[in-house]
């Protein structure tokens, strides 16, 4: 199957169940939002070992937030409810809470309740207030530009992690062109994050190592410093290969933004092929298969 | 479906309507509805001395020709809508769970003390100790909303622990003393002592012009609270009826405050607001 004359291979992407939050984040204005949204999403590319990933889903316009302040929709995603549960509670509580003028809230309707501002009250020391507006617990904490608003607990919600689009180009700008047009695609699908920088990556990984202390390894089919050996993958025209990362709220978020980055990347000359990676589809719940997902119509 | 019981003979005193609530009547009869006893000291006089029974039992219960010797209207009401034209007694919507109470009149002492969820509008004035706790209570209303277009008496919300009280006009003395916690607003002008013994919770008043006159333990802050009011001011503008007495006081203009902690003399966390 061909895309503008790029190959779309028979293959799929293999994702993964995890667990899900959406945290909304105000601010005095969007500058301040971002820079609490940029902090509290840092150092979340994989959680292999960042302990989740993360990123800054959406700005949000000052009519539509909680507040009526602009504000950022963050996204985190992690392996368990545990390991989410620390995550959101010690990076609202070290970015956010940090963050001049900053206030946190609740960005899911539905899902089971992880403490949010619940434990970071006590940071307020016997003076923070508790408020109910609207049937949902707030905590007022007092700090050095006056106080800051959380709710008292985020939704969580079972997810997709690790949709993945991979790009096999005749040269590195090609390479990266196509991934950042297909990131500016994928990122205006709501529910949606790509964590990597830029929401990019090169060193794209398969499962294990001959270190037996490394749980994954570089993908030495797709590095095109090793093209030549057998088991190599590339075509001796394929010179660089970038891979986009997918987490999402829903598999149907997954795999519209999986479409809408494959048919944003066929649009650059000197993309050769698409393909994704998987484990051989018996690790992960979730298979997009390249060609079925391209059929669908495009995500409006 | 809609039941309306219909005031055709006035009540020789005070009469309790304890347990004539729309979830407790859609189980039975017409005519066990009518038989259902009242009570008026010892004696336990049927309803249907007192009022016509018309329509068909459901979540709506409507009073029609009411007067201010009936209490206890609605008390305990978990579920359904209550309406009532003309006045009501004490204890209106006392102890109330769930649902919604509208009184087309005014209302008397004790309204909503003890409510815990759902919502009570009075459309006149509510008498003293609205949402306040009995005399042997720790704590008065403990959830719920209660909207008041006219004034509300003395001791308004006095030991209140949680949920929210609107008041469109004037509140007596003491408003808000020895409150818990929960937000009480007042459009009006308050009486004097108020906040007084105050431990947490919010006073909000909303009428610009002179600070209110508080008891001297009570020191003003820095800093006005200004996401929590614009969190607060965006859920009464989009949960309360835009044309209400209310809503139209809290949402005449964009909103700045001043803001005092107290009272120091009881626990001290609680604030009084004046939007200015």
């Amino acid at each position: 199957m061909n895309l503008n004359g790029v190959f779309i291979e028979d293959t799929f992407a293999e994702a993964f169940g995890m667990k899900a939050a959406r945290v909304v984040v105000t601010a005095c204005d969007v500058v301040w939002a971002r820079h609490a949204g940029v902090a509290a999403t840092g150092f979340a590319t994989s959680v292999i070992a960042c302990g989740c990933e993360a990123g800054i889903e959406a700005e949000i316009d000052a009519a539509r937030t909680p507040d009526g302040r602009p504000g950022v929709a963050l996204l985190f995603f992690a392996v368990s409810t545990k390991e989410l549960t620390k995550q959101i509670e010690r990076r609202v509580g070290q970015c956010i809470l940090t963050c001049p003028s900053s206030a946190a809230y609740a960005g899911l309707a539905e899902g089971e309740p992880l403490p949010m501002g619940k434990a970071l009250r006590y940071f307020g020391d016997g003076f923070q207030i508790a408020k109910v507006i609207g049937g949902r617990r707030y905590w007022r904490v007092p700090v050095m530009d006056g106080e800051f608003l959380c709710e008292e607990t985020t939704p969580m919600v079972k997810a997709v992690g690790g949709g993945n689009l991979i790009f096999v180009a005749e040269n590195a700008a090609a390479a990266l062109a196509a991934s950042e047009r297909a990131v500016a695609a994928i990122r205006r699908v709501p529910g949606i994050i790509a964590p990597f920088p830029g929401g990019v990556v090169r060193s794209g990984s398969k499962v294990g190592s001959k270190y037996k202390a490394l749980p994954a390894s570089t993908n030495d089919a797709y590095c095109p410093g090793l093209r030549g050996r057998p088991a190599s993958m590339l075509t001796a025209e394929e010179n660089c290969v970038l891979e986009v990362v997918i987490d999402g709220l829903t598999a149907e978020a997954v795999a519209a933004a999986m479409a809408a980055g494959l048919r944003a990347a066929c649009e650059v000359a000197g993309l050769r092929r698409v393909t994704a990676g998987n484990y051989g589809g018996k690790l992960g719940q979730f298979h997009f298969k390249l060609r079925e997902i391209l059929e669908a119509p495009p995500c409006p | 479906m809609s039941l309306r019981l219909t005031l055709h003979r006035p009540p020789p005193g005070r009469i309790s309507l304890a347990g004539i609530v729309p979830n407790r009547l859609a189980a039975l009869a017409m005519a066990d509805i009518e038989r259902l006893p009242l009570a008026w000291g010892k004696e336990t006089p049927a309803l249907g001395e007192f009022f016509r029974v018309a329509g068909a039992p459901g979540p709506h219960l409507v009073f029609e020709g009411m007067d201010a010797r009936f209490c206890d209207v609605a008390r305990g009401m978990a579920a359904g809508e209550c309406e009532i034209h003309g006045a009501a007694g004490d204890f209106v919507a006392a102890d109330l769970l769930g649902g919604r109470v509208v009184v087309r009149g005014s209302v008397g002492a004790f309204a909503a003390s003890g409510m815990r969820g759902g919502e009570l509008h009075v459309q006149g004035d509510a008498g003293e100790r609205l949402g306040a706790a009995l005399p042997w209570q720790a704590a008065g209303m403990r959830g719920g909303r209660v909207i008041v277009d006219g004034s509300v008496g003395a001791r308004c919300g006095d030991k209140m622990r949680r949920g929210e009280i609107l008041v469109a006009g004037d509140a007596g003395d003491f408003c808000a003393a020895r409150m818990v916690a929960g937000t009480l607003a007042v459009a009006g002008r308050v009486g004097a002592h108020a906040g007084y013994g105050m431990r947490r919770g919010t006073l909000l008043l909303l009428l610009p012009g002179a600070a209110p006159a508080l008891v001297p333990t009570f020191v003003e802050t820095a800093f006005a609270a200004d996401v929590f009011l614009r969190l607060l001011r965006r859920h009464w503008l989009a949960t309360l009826d835009a044309g209400g007495a209310f809503a139209r006081r809290a949402g005449a203009a964009e909103w700045r405050a001043r803001r005092w902690l107290g009272d120091l003399a009881s626990d001290g966390r609680g604030e009084v607001i004046h939007i200015v």
